[in-house]
């Protein structure tokens, strides 16, 4: 029965863990998209590069936090 | 877009816009490359050798739906610092037009360099290519003094064909002074 209490408060406390980094890189992440977003409207010298880069880092990066929450919801 | 902010004087014509060499930002992406392998190193390292982690009682399979949460929040964070690499790369700029140079230095994000110097205020450009690597592949560093009471020196490093870019520099300076002596008015429009 100890055990099982263990095992338990151990599951609980790593989910919260992993809970608490997602929220964490979530929060960077939206950050990071945003501050990319305005230097590369902004700054850039062509459009269809700002374009291709903004497509392909939410390409590429979106379906990762995606995962990662799909990953919580099954621990 | 850039040009609505830096506004080209009328008839100014922009004779070449310049970036890093390619292989300065090819150098700093390699770092992040291996970065981003890390976490598959390590699972390949794992997999060859798994009385490491039987030495430790932990199962590789009980922790999958973790490791693999951990490894893409890995990969999360380092195609953020790929991205930030490059976009420091493209927007570090040196537009060259027939009157100006306007050299742009994107230091980090939110620290942002503008300098622009008029060409018949330039004194001395210079240009110097060290190391085998610049050698081979013709990248360098590109140095110009001006009249200016502020500042008298800029340089930017890594540029290609550095000897190219002087010599256009050097001939719009010409063709600007040229001009300027021709129509000493022109210096006011």
């Amino acid at each position: 029965m100890e055990e099982v209490t263990n095992l338990t408060q151990s599951t609980l406390s790593l989910h919260s863990t992993l809970l608490l980094a997602l929220y964490v890189l979530t929060g960077v992440y939206v950050i990071f998209s945003a501050v990319l977003y305005y230097h590369w409207q902004n700054y850039s010298s062509d459009e269809r590069v700002s374009k291709i880069t903004l497509i392909t880092f939410f390409v590429s990066t979106f379906p990762l936090l995606l995962i990662m929450s799909l990953i919580l919801l099954t621990i | 877009m850039l040009f609505e902010k830096i506004q080209l004087e009328p008839d100014e014509k922009v004779l070449r816009m310049v970036r890093r060499h390619w292989f300065i930002l090819l150098a700093e992406l390699f770092g992040t490359f291996v970065m981003l392998l890390i976490p598959f190193f390590i699972l390949v390292g794992l997999m060859i050798f798994p009385d490491t982690l039987t030495a430790f009682n932990i199962s590789l399979v009980r922790y999958t739906a973790v490791i693999a949460f951990v490894t893409a929040g890995w990969l999360i964070l380092t195609l953020m610092a790929g991205f930030t690499i490059w976009t420091h790369y493209y927007l570090d700029l040196w537009i060259i037009t027939d009157r100006r140079i306007i050299s742009i230095d994107q230091i980090r994000f939110f620290n942002r360099n503008v300098s622009i110097f008029r060409l018949e205020r330039l004194q001395d450009i210079e240009f110097s290519i060290k190391g085998f690597i610049p050698t081979f592949l013709n990248f360098g560093t590109l140095k110009a003094q001006t009249a200016a009471a502020h500042e008298h020196s800029f340089q930017s490093k890594g540029l290609p064909d550095p000897r190219g870019l002087q010599a256009i520099i050097q001939k719009a300076t010409d063709t600007r002074l040229r001009s300027l002596h021709a129509n000493p008015h022109q210096r006011f429009e």
